[in-house]
């Protein structure tokens, strides 16, 4: 599960990639892409927009590259940018704690929109499991629900997690 | 002064300032600049910011989107209404009670900086 890049290992493996002259192109689920270029030494964020009406994606990219970050790809909602660094390590896409937390909370609300078919269909709707039968169609399928199930569970878990701590440091 | 509009209060310093920036139509790029030549290059809003506040104010009805830019329709015009000017005059007397007691009961200990 992809879950930003704010702080950890990921952002640093991208990052030491870049200085050896590996541009981020591409990612997929566990993997990433590169283009090979000149060494540089690049600064990562990235950003989940969420489900948002009013701001197209667009204007979005507008307010990055106005700020001086260029898109390097996105993938599933989550939009990779990297920066020139000039030498700050600390130059984030974020000013305080409560607009990184909102990541999490845009996160939260996307997660439980494509997870409530999940849980619907599995524990409400047809909620006797005895009656699971994996060798018919439809108990494939329950069968197959409850192992995405499990992932989602687990990603809900630990978004709310990172959610809590940001919004815990919050200072005006 | 409602409620809903009470618990914004304190805003953080982004959104404060962003609110405060768009007594003039502007876009986001012109909230970027107008920001940081009103705190003399202290505040840099970050995009990251700048977006998730953008989307809080309008949800609350605090700014409306005025009309598109005419050099580049990407970039999307905004000004404050009513309701985010009657936030903005709560905040201002929040913050002026806060250091006008600062500056009292500092006494001769404060520096002006």
């Amino acid at each position: 599960m992809v879950l930003g890049l704010e702080h950890g290992r990921r952002k640093k493996f991208l990052e030491d990639m870049a200085a050896k002259g590996y541009i981020l192109s591409k990612v997929g689920i566990g993997s990433y892409y590169f283009n090979e270029t000149e060494k540089s030494n690049l600064i990562y964020q990235a950003d989940f927009k969420g489900i948002n009406m009013k701001i197209t994606e667009e204007e979005y990219l507008q307010m990055y590259e106005d700020s001086g970050w260029k898109l390097a790809t996105a993938f599933g909602g989550w939009y990779y940018f990297y920066h020139e660094s000039d030498g700050n390590p600390d130059v984030s896409i974020f000013n305080d704690n409560e607009s990184a937390a909102g990541v999490y909370k845009r996160l939260l609300i996307f997660l439980a929109i494509t997870g409530f078919p999940l849980y619907y269909q599995n524990l409400i709707f047809f909620p006797a499991l005895g009656a699971l039968d994996v060798y018919t169609f439809h108990g494939f399928l329950r069968l197959f629900m409850f192992i995405i199930m499990i992932p989602h569970l687990l990603a809900s878990i630990k978004i709310i997690g990172m959610y809590l701590k940001f919004k815990n440091e919050i200072k005006e | 002064m409602n409620n809903r509009l009470l618990k914004l209060s304190p805003l953080t310093e982004a959104t404060y300032y962003i609110l405060l920036s768009l007594m003039n139509p502007l876009h986001g790029y012109g909230i970027i600049k107008k920001v940081e030549e009103m705190s003399e290059g202290r505040v840099k809003l970050a995009a990251g910011t700048l977006y998730g506040a953008i989307s809080k104010l309008i949800d609350y009805k605090l700014i409306s989107l005025i009309e598109e830019d005419k050099e580049n329709p990407r970039r999307k015009i905004y000004m404050i209404n009513s309701l985010g000017v009657e936030l903005l005059n709560y905040e201002i007397n929040r913050l002026n009670e806060m250091t006008l007691n600062g500056i009292k009961e500092m006494g001769d200990k404060y520096e002006e900086g």
